[in-house]
């Protein structure tokens, strides 16, 4: 189960609006690559996999993306905070505005919502560890996307900070790989799925 | 009561800081997990980060529910929220 | 760092250039050869993978060593030093 602590796992402090960042950097709360994703991702595949180490690696990973989530989303807080009906208007944060005021929403930057098409749980730990370190790189180039547009250095760190921790999670797969692997025969990694076929003899 | 708030800042931002040590190893000991040098890190860096809590609610308000010690009023949910920013 | 253009799946015996990975053009038309049966697998002494197995993907392992200071390691992002890969890009080259 879950702790909640009152503190973000790395301090948001911007003190200057910016609705048109908040725009694309809500792709990092709502889009595909975006940290809700990724946490419902791990949270989900974590259930199948046959190996602990693997198993209390992705309950770990997923639950700091969920802190991660709650420090994009302090970004899109603070960067929307009491704008004027004007500012709004001329930002065109309205399409969003009209239905959420400002209020956070799970959707990417182009306005899809979130949704679980965005990430698969496929019951094969080698299939679900690939998935997630494919997340991981797309998470970082999302990240780095992001910087590219940003002016801010008040944004720009929480953000920097959040794309480092996509390198670590990245490594960290990567070995959980590496473990799933070691339960496997190198002859053919393929000769079963190790979360639901018995194994040849 | 300035340099109450600074004392406040300076513990948060310990609390921060020792805290992500202890986040980033137990990520390291899942795959790792007989690592002595990650496990004697751990320790260390979670013995530290238990006494700057305790140390945080004593003085200031509660960061978790474990550590809360509510005399005349319940803090944990009438104190600042952390995406409000500064230093709650 | 290998050449891993040095591919044999080729057919031919061209080393490529470097930073390229297309084969000479006439190689669509060029048969393959038949090559003599091996009796033991090739380890191409240039592929620091060499002995693994193929069709998987590896990530090598990390072992600790150093660490950061802890508000160096915050404002990093992360407690070791070798993972500490900062991102420079500025876009604007392509034109």
């Amino acid at each position: 189960m879950w702790n909640y602590e009152k503190r973000l796992q790395y301090p948001v402090n911007i003190t200057q609006t910016n609705p048109q960042i908040a725009q694309v950097i809500i792709s990092q709360f709502g889009g595909p690559d975006g940290e809700l994703s990724a946490s419902m991702r791990y949270l989900s595949q974590r259930y199948t996999i046959p190996y602990r180490e693997v198993a209390g690696l992705l309950t770990d990973i997923g639950t700091e993306e969920l802190a991660h989530m709650e420090i994009v989303c302090s970004i899109i807080y603070q960067l929307t905070k009491d704008l004027t009906p004007e500012e709004i208007k001329a930002s065109g944060f309205d399409k969003y505005y009209v239905d959420h005021t400002l209020a956070l929403w799970p959707q990417a930057a182009g306005g899809i919502p979130f949704n679980a098409c965005e990430f698969q749980s496929k019951g094969d730990p080698i299939t679900d560890l690939m998935e997630d370190m494919a997340a991981e790189q797309k998470a970082r180039s999302t990240y780095e996307n992001i910087l590219r547009l940003v002016k801010d250095p008040e944004v720009a760190d929480p953000i920097r900070y959040l794309r480092e921790r996509e390198v670590v999670h990245f490594q960290r797969f990567g070995e959980g790989l590496r473990i799933t692997q070691e339960h496997l025969d190198s002859k053919n990694f393929y000769a079963f799925n190790p979360a639901f076929d018995c194994p040849r003899n | 009561m300035r340099g109450n708030q600074m004392e406040q800042v300076k513990l948060f931002q310990w609390i921060n800081m020792v805290s992500f040590a202890v986040n980033d190893i137990v990520l390291y000991l899942d795959t790792h997990p007989t690592d002595q040098d990650a496990l004697a890190y751990f320790h260390h860096f979670r013995e530290v980060r238990m006494k700057a809590l305790k140390e945080y609610e004593e003085n200031f308000g509660p960061l978790t529910l474990d550590t809360t010690k509510p005399e005349h009023m319940w803090l944990w949910s009438t104190q600042p929220m952390p995406w409000e920013g500064g230093y709650c | 760092m290998a050449n891993y253009n040095m591919r044999s799946d080729c057919g031919c015996s061209q080393k490529m250039p470097q930073r390229t990975n297309t084969c000479p053009s006439n190689m669509a038309k060029r048969p393959m050869r038949n090559r003599p049966p091996m009796q033991q697998p090739c380890h191409d002494k240039s592929e620091p993978l060499s002995g693994m197995a193929i069709a998987m993907a590896y990530v090598p392992w990390q072992f600790m060593h150093e660490t950061y200071e802890p508000d160096k390691a915050l404002q990093y992002g992360t407690i070791f030093p070798e993972l500490n890969k900062p991102f420079y890009g500025k876009g604007g080259c392509m034109k």
